[in-house]
């Protein structure tokens, strides 16, 4: 603090005197004076820094894209080993409990989400899992059915704004850019709950998106691309897809001979660390891809229109794979005032639309009887941001009224930013979590809510089997 | 919109569009001061010029608006290896704008001194200063367009008698203050000044080819 002061003054009283900005004109006599000056060091911006050739990005983030996609089958791959063991599909029935109330997977969806920074994660790992059909022989349900997906993927999209809030905190101690800032990340994550808020308890009464989706899947069931023996050329994409699967289930289970149980862990843990640790690189290496546009793309000219900025959104976020990079470049720059919220806020839209397609990447890979449920899985994520988008555009004024309020709020009393970022991501979710786990309100396969059994009623399907159910 | 979106895609080297952007305010200055010199001549009229110039200055400050913005963004979105480059560019932005200011000062004393240079010992050496400054102008967009630094050296070397020479004519004008009309004494000094100020910022501009950024417009004595 007495550095902080002492060099204060110092730099004021120097900027009094003419020290620190010597007018024009001394300057001009230096360059007569025949006092010399010391030889200038290399001139700036002379390409020192080296860079990643573009061809090498491309290769690698094409690697980085197998990966991802085998590493979202081997999640599905490692379950199944540990379910040959009895006691392995108790602990996964055990594990998939907490996901099968629509409450507990909204905030599973929302905590996993928050610790790993990417929606993207959370909602492919869950297409690897709806996608893992039948573990064992005899088995007639999935391991997650697209109906117990939603609530999971709808708290994915409100945890992925914690990265955009994260680097608004970036300019705490500069109060207005602060102010602006988190303004723009907030917005982000007030039209995310909202769009929960609003779309949550419409599915679980009428299940307005798992009932289009449902339907989707059952028509692309009886396609012959997701057969169980596809035709050759599938099947060959499926095998090579599946490589790294089984290499890990032969290596584990017949040259180290583990056991199904630690087995089918290891490869499930492996799956994910993999899964994001390949996402993580896709994502690098597409950024590093399209790092030379971006000043052009986020310019005043394409943000002028709201239609244009939200094409903008949906392109850069494709392009880089990833909502929390797209959303986290546009906070600075309503900070630093280069565009205003008002701007930003189709981006933002877009943005979400643009992050459905990774588990569309995901799902797609997935073939034979999992392929449709995976499709669908990702089409109700899409389906989901479409209808925040539908609502929430037109009623801008709402989540960006309450950003505003909370970027000004904030500013003044600069901890709350910090508490609510903490206790929605974190203390909220968790706590949730803990409180109905332990006071017994999760439920498992055998229990069903009401509207649960109203939408089996209505002769649709079972929504944790995913099977037609005769009303 | 499409359009514009896959032309923002195509979009290849923002630092080198920024220094173009750059180029183009010094064209503006360059005909901004071949104009107000050839008022201050009565080669055209100061009523002919005076809308055109100013408007030509409005663009250069809306151009030095538009490249600051511009250096925000691009190092906003995580370019700081291009920081170095970003810094000299708001640092010779700013030289390029103050070039415009006073090419409108050189035009008001030809707008307000309606008599002639009669004192061929001020009006030649002026005369010969007017030349070699806009004759600096091309060089020096040529060399920061291409980053050429012996050319930069070169321009430095050459030129680094002007400010002498616009110091000595003050000197002189203050030594013969009764054996000169007030009104041209002023003119003279006046000019003196302006083409001094002029010849800094080009200066400067050169500068940043060649000096790293904590020695912008700083220069060593070259022999």
């Amino acid at each position: 603090m007495k550095f902080l002061v002492h060099f204060l003054t110092q730099q004021y009283s120097a900027r009094a005197s003419g020290e620190l900005y010597p007018p024009k004109d001394e300057v001009i006599l230096k360059m007569t004076s025949t006092e010399t000056i010391p030889t200038p060091q290399p001139a700036h911006g002379s390409g020192q820094e080296s860079t990643f050739p573009t061809w090498a990005r491309a290769l690698v983030a094409v690697a980085a894209l197998y990966l991802f996609i085998a590493a979202v089958k081997m999640i599905g791959g490692g379950l199944k080993v540990m379910a040959k063991d009895p006691a392995g599909q108790d602990f996964i029935d055990w594990l998939f409990s907490f996901v099968h109330d629509p409450f507990t997977g909204l905030f599973v969806g929302l905590l996993i989400t928050s610790l790993v920074q990417s929606s993207s994660f959370t909602t492919s790992m869950v297409v690897g899992f709806v996608g893992a059909q039948a573990l064992t022989e005899g088995d007639s349900g999935p391991l997650l059915s697209v109906s117990d997906a939603i609530p999971i993927i709808m708290g994915a999209n409100i945890g992925t704004s914690i990265t955009g809030l994260l680097v608004s905190l970036g300019r705490l101690r500069h109060r207005d850019e602060f102010r602006r800032s988190l303004a723009a990340a907030i917005c982000h994550d007030f039209f995310n709950l909202l769009s929960v808020l609003l779309f949550f308890p419409l599915e679980v009464k009428f299940g307005v998106i798992s009932r289009p989706i449902l339907w989707l899947k059952t028509k692309l069931s009886g396609n012959a691309v997701f057969a169980e023996k596809p035709t050759e050329h599938i099947g060959f994409i499926k095998e090579f897809l599946g490589y790294p699967s089984a290499f890990m289930k032969t290596m584990l289970t017949k040259w180290f001979h583990i056991d199904a149980i630690p087995s089918g862990a290891i490869m499930a843990i492996l799956a994910m660390v993999l899964l994001f640790v390949a996402l993580g690189l896709l994502v690098k290496m597409l950024r590093g891809l399209v790092q030379g546009k971006l000043s052009n793309v986020f310019s005043k000219t394409l943000f002028y229109n709201g239609a244009t900025a939200f094409v903008v959104g949906i392109l850069m976020t494709v392009s880089v794979q990833s909502s929390s990079v797209t959303v986290s470049l546009i906070v600075p720059l309503v900070g630093a005032e280069v565009l205003n919220l008002v701007q930003v806020y189709p981006y933002l839209l877009g943005a979400n639309i643009g992050t459905t397609m990774t588990a569309m990447l995901a799902a797609l890979a997935i073939a034979g009887p999992g392929g449709p449920p995976a499709i669908a899985c990702a089409c109700g994520h899409l389906l989901f941001n479409i209808y925040g988008t539908a609502v929430f555009w037109p009623l801008k004024s709402l989540p960006l009224g309450l950003a505003k309020w909370f970027g000004d709020l904030a500013a003044r009393k600069r901890y709350l930013a910090i508490l609510y970022i903490v206790g929605l991501f974190f203390l909220l979710p968790g706590g949730i979590l803990g409180v109905m786990k332990y006071t017994g309100h999760l439920q498992t396969n055998e229990t069903q809510t009401p509207q649960e059994t109203t939408i089996m009623n209505d002769g649709a399907t079972d929504v944790h089997t995913d099977t037609p159910v005769a009303p | 919109m499409f359009k514009e979106i896959i032309n923002a895609f195509k979009h290849q080297d923002e630092v080198k569009d920024m220094t173009v952007q750059v180029g183009e305010m010094l064209d503006a200055g360059h005909w901004m001061f071949d104009q107000a010199c050839a008022v201050l001549l009565r080669k055209a009229s100061w009523d002919d010029v005076h809308g055109p110039l100013y408007e030509r200055d409005a663009q250069i400050n809306a151009a030095e608006q538009s490249i600051r913005e511009r250096i925000v963004t691009h190092l906003s979105v995580g370019n700081s290896a291009d920081l170095a480059p970003c810094l000299v560019l708001m640092s010779v932005v700013k030289d390029a704008e103050r070039i415009g200011d006073y090419c409108k000062n050189i035009f008001e004393v030809g707008k307000f001194y309606q008599g002639k240079f009669e004192h061929r010992s001020f009006s030649e050496p002026l005369n010969d200063i007017r030349n070699k400054i806009g004759g600096l102008f091309d060089p020096i967009k040529n060399a920061l367009l291409t980053q050429d630094e012996p050319a930069a050296e070169r321009l430095l070397k050459e030129n680094s008698g002007v400010v002498k020479e616009c110091d000595l004519i003050v000197q002189q004008l203050l030594c013969l203050q009764d054996e000169l009309p007030a009104a041209e004494a002023v003119a003279c000094a006046l000019l003196a000044r302006h083409y001094k100020r002029v010849e800094a910022h080009l200066t400067n501009i050169t500068l940043s080819i060649i000096s790293p950024v904590a020695l912008l417009d700083f220069f060593k004595d070259v022999k």
